[in-house]
């Protein structure tokens, strides 16, 4: 009894300062990538706090995690797409915020306890969510990376990974899963190092400067500079169907909009 | 405040700063002028700056018999930094100091909202988002920083735009140490603070027993971060009553012995005479008849005539001992660290000898090419990259007067790295150098900055075959 009365006090409290820190700036945080085992779904998410030191800290970390799990679990309960082969969800905010947490309550109450321990805003700020079809026939499968790569490095995949950059990218592959993961997880580095925009068709030409280039296929494969990204698929006999790059504190296209939006009222 | 030379400079009020910095070149024996710059604060402070040192001056003007004249006081100075969580008062705290001081002509009263509004400064090419607030108290003068972030003091340490010499850790008492307090102490031990002091704030919303648990648990945590959380001076207060103007224990007297536990607690800057000498050359030249000087600027120790030495850099160690000391062209028995000298060499041939090299005790520094530094690599905004830097990544490397091929590699664990991030990396030199831990060096690509840091361990050569830098196997 008493503990569930504490409980709830917390969580009180929290609400109550949530809502006295809301709308204060927050440009640090994390960036946390889920994938199962399976490489069938996956979720990326990027959660926000005021400063660095916060975005260091266990507690904050573990937060980031559950949300990051939370998103997950849920993308597996969602409905697959009928037309394409793969479904491709973007959570904002506020939809964020209503999912069930691990612990049975909701991400915003979640939240809340933290800014309560913590004494900082923190905000759910945006997630992404991909899964394929159930069959496993079709080849697809997901693939994530996040830096600073952490320091565990051998751990399991469904374990969430914290960073400040993460990217996920569905691939369509052959046979042999065990190589072709390794180059998916090299080609999610090489989409945080190089921040391609678009994955390219045959149709793109090249940019002026190389070092300008934004089209995936044309850019210079960052682990060997002597080679593009293009062929690179073609050797590996692995196509790229679809990435998801995220840039801790990095403007949105829907940030720009907003500000254009507030302009023009 | 402590007196470290004084001088008096006759002359129109008009012609006294150019008086006074062709005083200070002449006294510090800098025959180009070229790196020094000076500027004045309201207070009449005067500051050089030369390459990136700061010397502080006070300035007094005087009519004497009709003359005009002005005398100028080396003050010792002290770099100070604040951290605590964003609401526990660091920038009140700040803005109370400027207050309290102001009344009694030490400082310029900076209100909060115009300590709030400045996080942005640049210095020399990288942004510092840092506040600086200058104020002195009777002993010396202090710089004042309030960086908001853990990587912006990282980025500063490395960047050398300021050393902390000691930090103010700021909790307030009605919250306590939080969760992040343990990210504050382990930053400060990072950047190499050792002496920190303790101020609980907002000490007039709770009563003592609160204080104290704060307190306790304060000194635990210092405690267990390797601080000394017994001796630890822990000032007890509220920063907004000292803005007020309130001259309780909590208000004013709370800042007062804040400046005292700084004054007393955190150690002054000493000259280190006691190590084995150490000498950069900055020139050398030839004397007919008497052989091969090399001037440059004596870091630390005791330099005495006919000791013996070596002289390393650029692959080269050269035995030899010194024959004659001067300085300012006069000859003398010995020079202590921080003399301006020439020092004559003896059986060494000038071609021999090459601006950059170290001339120091026998045995007392090792010659490597091979480092563990701690790098700021600028990000695209601030003129530096824009692809990420991978291993085995090869270029020039900049430090004091000398500059040679350098690569870098990264450590274990380290995939590659980001503009704008600070890491941890292997340096590989073509050449032999003498870096010592704590120099500092800048990485440039195609004549742009790419990233600046200091060197923090010095590891034993590696092989570089045919002057290759590439095929160095390093692990």
């Amino acid at each position: 009894m008493a503990e569930s009365w504490l409980k709830e006090q917390a969580q009180a409290q929290g609400w109550a300062k949530a809502t006295r820190l809301e709308g204060r700036p927050t440009k640090q945080g994390l960036v946390a990538v889920a994938v199962d085992s399976a490489g069938r779904h996956g979720s990326m998410v990027e959660v926000n706090c005021e400063t660095d030191f916060v975005a260091r800290n266990k507690s904050f970390q573990a937060m980031v995690e559950g949300v990051a799990a939370a998103c997950l679990k849920y993308i597996e309960g969602a409905p697959t797409s009928t037309i394409s082969p793969f479904t491709k969800m973007h959570l904002d905010a506020d939809q964020l915020k209503q999912l069930p947490s691990v612990g049975g309550s909701t991400l915003a109450d979640e939240v809340a306890l933290t800014i309560n321990n913590i004494g900082e805003n923190v905000v759910l700020r945006r997630a992404v969510g991909l899964k394929t079809k159930a069959s496993e026939s079709d080849g697809l499968f997901l693939t994530g990376y996040v830096h600073p790569t952490p320091s565990q490095t051998n751990s399991p995949v469904a374990i969430p990974l914290l960073g400040r950059y993460g990217s996920l990218v569905m691939l369509k592959g052959g046979a042999d899963r065990q190589k072709e993961e390794i180059f998916g997880k090299q080609l999610c580095q090489h989409i945080v190092g190089m921040n391609p925009l678009k994955i390219g068709s045959e149709e793109d030409k090249p940019a002026k400067d190389p070092d300008d280039e934004k089209v995936l296929i044309l850019q210079e494969y960052l682990l060997d500079p002597s080679t593009t990204v293009g062929p690179l698929l073609t050797s590996n006999s692995v196509s790229i169907l679809d990435f998801v790059r995220y840039e801790c504190g990095e403007e949105t296209l829907q940030d720009t909009e907003n500000i254009v939006a507030e302009a023009v009222n | 405040m402590d007196v470290v030379s004084r001088v008096a400079l006759y002359g129109p009020w008009k012609t006294r700063y150019s008086c006074f910095r062709s005083w200070f070149c002449r006294s510090k024996d800098i025959s180009s002028a070229k790196n020094v710059r000076n500027f004045r604060t309201s207070s009449n402070l005067q500051y050089i700056f030369v390459d990136r040192k700061c010397t502080i001056f006070k300035l007094c003007f005087n009519v004497c018999r009709g003359r005009e004249f002005c005398t100028a006081e080396e003050v010792r100075h002290c770099n100070v930094g604040t951290i605590g969580h964003i609401d526990h008062g660091k920038t009140t705290l700040t803005a109370a100091i400027t207050k309290v001081l102001e009344k009694e002509g030490l400082a310029k009263f900076i209100s909060y909202d115009e300590i709030d509004r400045a996080p942005e400064e640049k210095a020399r090419g990288i942004t510092i988002n840092a506040t600086h607030v200058e104020y002195s108290t009777k002993l010396r003068h202090y710089a004042h920083t309030d960086c908001p972030g853990h990587a912006d003091y990282i980025k500063n340490m490395i960047s050398g735009a300021s050393q902390m010499d000691g930090a103010v850790i700021v909790v307030a008492a009605d919250d306590g140490p939080m969760p992040q307090t343990r990210e504050h102490l382990l930053l400060a031990k990072q950047v190499g603070v050792e002496k920190v002091v303790v101020f609980i704030n907002k000490a007039d919303v709770v009563n003592e027993d609160v204080i104290e648990l704060v307190e306790i648990e304060m000194r635990e945590l210092l405690s267990g971060f390797g601080f000394d959380g017994v001796e630890t001076p822990v000032v007890v207060g509220s920063a907004l009553l000292a803005l007020k103007g309130d001259s309780s224990p909590l208000g004013e007297q709370s800042i007062k012995s804040l400046l005292n536990a700084l004054d007393e607690h955190i150690p002054k800057p000493t000259r280190d005479t006691k190590s084995p000498f150490l000498l950069p050359v900055d020139n050398a030249f030839t004397v007919p008849g008497r052989g091969t000087v090399v001037t440059g600027t004596l870091t630390r120790g005791i330099l005495r005539k006919n000791a013996e030495g070596e002289l390393l850099g650029f692959d080269e160690h050269i035995k030899t001992s010194v024959a004659d000391v001067q300085i300012f062209k006069k000859s003398v028995s010995k020079a202590v660290a921080g003399d301006n000298l020439g020092a004559l060499l003896r059986g060494v041939r000038i071609t021999s000898v090459q601006k950059g090299m170290l001339f120091c005790e026998s045995k007392s520094v090792s010659i490597s090419n091979h480092f563990i530094a701690n790098v700021y690599f600028l990000s695209r905004s601030e003129g530096g990259r824009s692809k990420p830097i991978m291993s085995r990544y090869i270029q020039q490397l900049f430090s004091k007067t000398w500059n040679i091929p350098c690569r870098i590699d990264l450590m274990e664990g380290n995939e590659m790295i980001m503009p704008g991030e600070n890491v941890c990396v292997y340096l590989t030199l073509l050449k032999k150098m003498v870096m010592l831990p704590g120099q500092s060096f800048t990485i440039r690509e195609n004549n742009v900055t790419v990233g600046t840091g200091i060197i923090s361990e010095v590891k034993s050569s590696v092989e570089v075959m045919k002057s290759n830098l590439s095929k160095v196997k390093l692990f």
